[in-house]
C-alpha cells in the first residue's frame, strides 16, 4: 500500500542555477606550469627576513625556450643551470613544507591555472580577479628564507653583497644630488640610507652565524706572484 | 480617439519589432600588441625536427703578447661559440559555427570570425615572448611602481653588459599598461629635457607601440604577466638579437589538407574548415607553428614592479 511522503527540498535544476567554479579566462589568460630557479647574482634584501633569493621562473609554455608541446622543461632547465642557475626541485625532500610549491586554480573551461602554493584569488561578480598579494606575499618570503636556509641554493657570495650593496649606495647618491632641486627627496635619501645599514648589519649577522658553524677553519692561502714588475 | 497605429501596439501586435542589427561592427576591447618586431626572426628550416639549433659565433678576442723573442708561443684560445634552440609547437583556436548562425545571417558572418582568428597570431607570439622574461638572469626590482630611476638601471645594466643600442636597433622597453601608466607619471615629476616622444608623432611601428624616451623604444602590452604571488608586473628590456622566434610555413601541409577546406593559407597561418554534415555544425580552425626563445640572456633585464 502507498505511504505519503514529504518533499522538503527541491532538487536545483543544473539548467537554470549557474553554479560557478574555477577562475574566469575570458578576461585574462592563465599561467602555465612552471619551476623555479634561482640564478647567483638573484638576491634581495627584505626587512623581515634579510637576504633572500629571487626566483625567476621557468614557464612550461610550448614553443618558449625549447619547451616541447607537452610541457617538457628539461631543456630551458638545463640552460638555467649552464648560466649557472639553480633548479629548485618542486619535489626536493628539503623544501619540507613547501615540497610542491608550484599548485593550480581550476578554470572555468575547465583548464588549469598554476599559480604559487600560496596565492589566493577573489573573484568578483564582474569576472574580475583580485589577488590576495599582501598576505601570500608574506608566506612566499618565508618560503625564500626556507630555500636559502636549507641549502637548496648556493649561500649568497660575498662579492654578490658588495654589489648589491653598491647599487643600493648609487641610489642613495642620485637622491642626495636631485635633492637640491627637490628638497623631498631628502626624506627618501635618509631612508634609503638607514636601509643600507640595516643591509650591512645583517650581512654581518649572517658572517658571524657562519664563522661560528665552521669553527676554525683556515682560509684559503693567495698564490703569490714571482716578481709582479719584471715578470 | 482610437485605433491609432504606435509603434507600441506594432511592437505587439506584429510590424515592429524592439531592436534590429546595425550593419557597423565594432571592435570588441582587446590588446592587440604584436612584439614580433622587437625579436629577430630565425627562418625556419625543415630537415627532420621539430628543433633548429641557431649557433652564437664566438666573439672576437684581444691578442695576448708575445712573452719571449724566441720561445714561449701561445697556448691556444677557447673559441666560445655558443646556440639556443627554437623547438616549434602547435598553437590553434577553433569557432564552430551552426547551419542556423549562418542562414540568419547579420554582421558576424564567417568571414568576420576567419579574420578574428587570422588576427590573434600576433597577440599568440607575444604572449609566449612575455612568458620569457621572468626566466631571464638578470632583473630590477622597483621599490614600488615603476620610476624612471628604474628604467635607467635596466639601460645601465644592459650597457654595462655590452649591449648595443643605436638608431637602426634600439632597446625595447616592454611593460604593462600599468607599469606605463607609473613610468609616465614619474616622468612628470622630472626635472630637465626628459621627452618622451609619443607614437603619434614618430613612424608607426605596430600595435602596441608607445613611443620613445631616450633612444628607447615603448612598447605595452597587457601580455606581460605577473609573478611573485601576483605581487609584481613582469616587463623587460632588451636590444636586438636577446630574443628569437621563428614560424614554421604551412605550406608543408598542402598535401595534408585538403585544397578546398583551406580557409586562409597567410604563410605561417593555416585557417581550414571542419565540416560535420550531419549536425550542421562548420568549424574553422587556425593553427600556426612557432618558437621563441631567448637568443642571448646578458642583452635582456627584466623590469618588475607592484601591481
Amino acid at each position: 500500500m502507498s505511504q505519503t511522503i514529504h518533499l522538503t527540498q527541491p532538487k536545483r535544476d543544473v539548467q537554470t542555477v549557474e553554479t560557478r567554479s574555477g577562475l574566469p579566462v575570458h578576461k585574462q589568460r592563465p599561467q602555465a606550469r612552471f619551476v623555479y630557479v634561482v640564478f647567483p647574482k638573484s638576491w634581495e634584501y627584505h626587512d623581515d627576513h634579510g637576504f633572500i633569493p629571487v626566483m625567476r621562473r621557468l614557464v612550461a609554455k610550448p614553443g618558449a625556450n625549447g619547451v616541447d608541446n607537452r610541457g617538457n622543461l628539461n631543456r630551458p632547465i638545463a640552460s638555467a643551470i649552464q648560466k649557472g642557475g639553480a633548479y629548485i626541485d618542486p619535489k626536493d625532500t628539503r623544501l619540507g613544507p613547501f615540497m610542491d610549491y608550484v599548485q593550480y586554480y581550476d578554470t572555468e573551461n575547465g583548464g588549469r591555472w598554476y599559480v604559487d602554493f600560496c596565492s589566493k584569488a577573489t573573484v568578483l561578480a564582474s569576472g574580475e580577479i583580485i589577488w590576495n598579494t599582501r598576505e601570500s606575499g608574506d608566506e612566499f618570503a618565508r618560503f625564500r628564507k626556507h630555500v636559502a636556509d636549507a641549502g637548496i641554493v648556493p649561500a649568497m657570495l660575498p662579492e654578490v653583497f658588495e654589489w648589491i650593496i653598491i647599487r643600493e649606495e648609487q641610489k642613495a647618491q642620485q637622491l642626495m644630488h636631485r635633492s637640491d632641486s627637490s628638497p623631498h627627496l631628502l626624506a627618501k635619501y635618509d631612508k634609503q640610507c638607514e636601509r643600507i645599514d640595516r643591509m650591512r648589519k645583517t650581512w654581518e649577522d649572517m658572517k658571524g652565524t657562519k664563522a661560528k658553524a665552521a669553527g676554525k677553519a683556515s682560509s684559503p692561502r693567495r698564490k703569490k706572484a714571482d716578481n709582479i714588475i719584471e715578470g | 480617439m482610437a485605433n491609432e497605429i504606435t509603434f507600441t501596439g506594432l511592437s505587439s501586435a506584429g510590424g515592429r519589432v524592439a531592436s534590429v542589427l546595425s550593419a557597423l561592427l565594432f571592435e570588441k576591447i582587446h590588446d592587440p600588441t604584436d612584439l614580433r618586431a622587437v625579436m629577430t626572426e630565425v627562418p625556419w628550416g625543415m630537415a627532420g625536427s621539430d628543433t633548429m639549433s641557431v649557433t652564437l659565433d664566438g666573439a672576437p678576442g684581444a691578442f695576448a703578447a708575445a712573452t719571449s723573442e724566441t720561445v714561449g708561443g701561445a697556448s691556444n684560445s677557447a673559441y666560445g661559440s655558443g646556440k639556443f634552440d627554437l623547438q616549434i609547437a602547435r598553437y590553434l583556436r577553433k569557432y564552430q559555427m551552426s547551419d542556423l548562425f549562418g542562414v540568419s545571417g547579420g554582421p558576424i558572418d564567417a568571414a568576420a570570425i576567419v579574420q578574428t582568428l587570422a588576427d590573434g597570431v600576433g597577440i599568440t607570439v607575444t604572449d609566449v615572448l612575455t612568458s620569457l622574461f621572468n626566466s631571464l638572469s638578470s632583473a630590477v626590482t622597483a621599490s614600488t611602481v615603476l620610476t624612471v630611476d628604474d628604467v635607467y638601471s635596466a639601460m645601465y645594466t644592459l650597457n654595462l653588459a655590452g649591449a648595443a643600442s643605436s638608431a637602426e636597433a634600439p632597446y625595447s622597453l616592454v611593460i604593462h599598461p600599468k607599469q606605463m601608466n607609473d613610468f609616465r607619471t614619474s616622468l612628470r615629476a622630472e626635472t630637465g629635457a626628459l621627452e618622451f616622444v609619443s607614437a603619434g608623432i614618430l613612424e608607426a611601428k605596430g600595435p602596441g607601440y608607445q613611443g620613445n624616451w631616450q633612444g628607447i623604444d615603448v612598447w605595452q602590452s597587457d601580455s606581460c604577466p605577473t609573478v611573485d604571488t601576483a605581487a609584481h608586473y613582469s616587463g623587460a628590456m632588451f636590444a636586438k638579437d636577446a630574443f628569437a622566434y621563428t614560424m614554421a610555413p604551412v605550406r608543408a601541409l598542402q598535401g595534408h589538407v585538403p585544397a578546398a577546406n583551406i580557409l586562409i593559407d597567410a604563410g605561417e597561418l593555416l585557417i581550414e574548415a571542419d565540416r560535420d554534415a550531419t549536425n550542421g555544425l562548420t568549424s574553422a580552425v587556425a593553427s600556426c607553428f612557432l618558437a621563441v626563445s631567448e637568443a642571448q640572456d646578458s642583452l635582456g633585464v627584466e623590469l618588475k614592479s607592484d601591481v
